[in-house]
């Protein structure tokens, strides 16, 4: 009651109570808008910096998946991956900030790239990943050389259809006099086509009876991955195919053998599942022959570790289709497929070199890592590919081949004869699909 | 309760000496003082709070029209973008336009930049 009877001073002190609350409130409203002001000015510097990380993460992953310099981009890959974060780049004078990019690979195998805009001290990072795809090969070319074509230094070989080389070097290809390609011939990118093909007439150009011209790009054919044999099969030991008790002889189940000799008649047999076989030796000699019993939709895939030999009159899958026997080969040394041999069926060698000695030997498409191949007796009843990027290839006497080869040199002498058919590429990819790789491209994953 | 509110007094009656005019009127003079001073300040604060307002609507129209795909080339600038590693002899020069999206908030243009690589 004092107080409201004593009331001097009371205005004044309304006043400065009001007054005060008044000045609380305009602080914390003046708080606030400036908070929001600076959060907006933020938001802006922020978003400026994502779309900078964006642009440079974009770039990085399109120059990869399209390779517009025409470039080794798995070499090139790989050097960004060894590199520290790129240098910071301004996107222009009008943008304010920069920003970095780092590539690593991770654990999957794809391309990570990363990349971080900066505008004042607002950071922002993108991440994009960016997953490898192996690519089938393509080929569309008679003979395809990584380095040298030498048609001979005598003779009149020839090739039916395109021929590309990756050669840029003075006289990286050769023409005797009577030798030609009745097709087109490709030089490497950056090759003098008057230098690089040289010959024993005045214009060796006058061997090509197509057109001449340089590749776009360097191509690059590579090894498909060779496959792990497999392990989890029933060991089933040692396994003859002879004459007692009186052949033939049947398989019917998978299985692991540590030898498999054929003197007489193995038939086995296919349902709807492919047929998986696995050996340390493949022998079959004399008159020894491996036929297919197949019922239904499934392969014969032989993984022969260690020997693989045909000898005399030794067949597989004569009369069948090159399609239905899948052979891999891990051995080293050297394949001879000549006299009356016959293997139809595709093969994929290791290591192993290679030598037909005439059109019975070898039936259907063959990939090997080896370094040479002969071929020397005539191959032209089958159309096949040979598909060889480590090897030097030689074509001699009369040999001759339909399909394509791909091959790191190549060399012909007497009278042989290359002729592209390209109905390989209906059934060449097919073997190729399981870890085939005709160079590596990436497609663009998610964003982070 | 009456009876004694009126005996005892009230209060207000008994003793009015504390309303001067001079304290009134000093009163009134810092009232003013402080009001003219709070009342810029409210003004401005909320002039801010529109503002920023305005910006945060502006960069969510900015980032729509940028994540759009972009058809129409009118608005972008040709820029190969060079990025180089250290390192790496040969940078990186990725052919494409800067597509830039502005907007206006009262006296003041924000913008907002990205660099689109060319698909081939």
């Amino acid at each position: 009651m004092k107080i409201i009877k004593a009331q001097k001073g009371m205005a004044l002190g309304t006043v400065l109570i009001l007054a005060s609350i008044l000045t609380l409130l305009g602080f914390t409203i003046w708080h606030y808008s400036s908070r929001d002001i600076l959060g907006a000015e933020r938001a802006e510097k922020k978003m400026q910096a994502y779309y900078l990380a964006k642009s440079g993460a974009d770039a990085v992953a399109q120059y990869i998946i399209t390779n517009p310099d025409n470039i080794d981009m798995s070499a090139y890959v790989e050097s960004l991956i060894d590199a520290p974060e790129s240098n910071p780049i301004k996107l222009d004078e009008d943008t304010p900030g920069h920003f970095n990019v780092k590539v690593d690979r991770d654990k999957d195998n794809s391309l990570v790239i990363t990349a971080t805009g900066t505008v004042d001290s607002i950071k922002e990072s993108v991440q994009i990943k960016l997953y490898q795809r192996e690519n089938i090969p393509e080929i569309d070319v008679a003979l395809f050389a990584n380095s040298n074509i030498n048609m001979g230094q005598s003779g009149s070989s020839k090739i039916i259809g395109d021929v590309a080389t990756n050669a840029e070097q003075p006289g990286s290809i050769y023409f005797p006099w009577d030798a030609y390609i009745k097709g087109n011939l490709f030089i490497g990118p950056n090759g003098n086509i008057d230098k690089v093909i040289t010959g024993a007439r005045p214009n060796p150009k006058d061997n090509v009876e197509g057109e001449i011209h340089k590749l776009e790009a360097i191509r690059n054919y590579e090894l498909p991955d060779f496959p792990d044999f497999p392990s989890n099969l029933t060991n089933r030991g040692a396994f003859e195919a002879g004459w007692n008790p009186s052949p033939p002889y049947h398989i019917y189940y998978d299985g692991r053998y540590s030898k498999i000799t054929v003197l007489s008649e193995l038939v086995v047999h296919i349902g709807d599942q492919d047929r998986i076989i696995v050996t340390d030796d493949l022998i079959v000699e004399g008159a020894g022959k491996i036929t297919l019993n197949k019922t239904g939709k499934g392969k014969l895939y032989l993984y022969v570790g260690n020997e693989f030999k045909i000898l005399n009159s030794g067949t597989i899958n004569n009369w069948g289709q090159a399609s239905d026997v899948i052979l891999y080969f891990k051995g080293s040394g050297t394949i001879n497929l000549g006299g009356d041999t016959k293997f139809v069926g595709c093969v994929h060698l290791e290591n192993a070199n290679l030598i037909i000695a005439n059109s019975g030997g070898i039936t259907g498409h063959i990939i090997t890592g080896g370094n040479h191949i002969e071929i020397s007796g005539a191959a032209s009843a089958h159309v096949r590919a040979i598909y060889a990027p480590n090897a030097h290839v030689k074509m001699k006497e009369s040999g001759s081949l339909t399909g394509a080869l791909i091959c790191k040199s190549f060399e012909a002498e007497g009278d042989s004869t290359l002729t592209f058919d390209n109905s390989i590429t209906d059934t060449f990819p097919d073997m190729l699909e399981e870890g085939a790789s005709g160079g590596v491209s990436y497609e663009k994953g998610l964003w982070k | 309760m009456v009876v004694f509110l009126m005996k005892k007094g009230f209060g207000n009656e008994t003793n009015n000496e504390g309303f001067t005019l001079v304290e009134v009127l000093i009163a009134l003079a810092i009232l003013l003082v402080i009001s003219f001073a709070l009342l810029a300040l409210f003004a401005n604060s909320y002039r801010n709070i529109e503002i920023s307002g305005q910006k945060n609507k502006e960069l969510y129209i900015i980032q729509q029209k940028l994540e759009q795909p972009i058809n129409s080339d009118k608005t972008s600038i040709e820029k190969n973008l060079t990025i180089s590693f250290p390192g790496v002899e040969q940078p990186i020069k990725m052919p494409g336009r800067i597509h830039r999206e502005k907007a206006k908030i009262q006296d003041k243009e924000i913008s907002i930049s990205v660099f689109i690589p060319d698909q081939y």
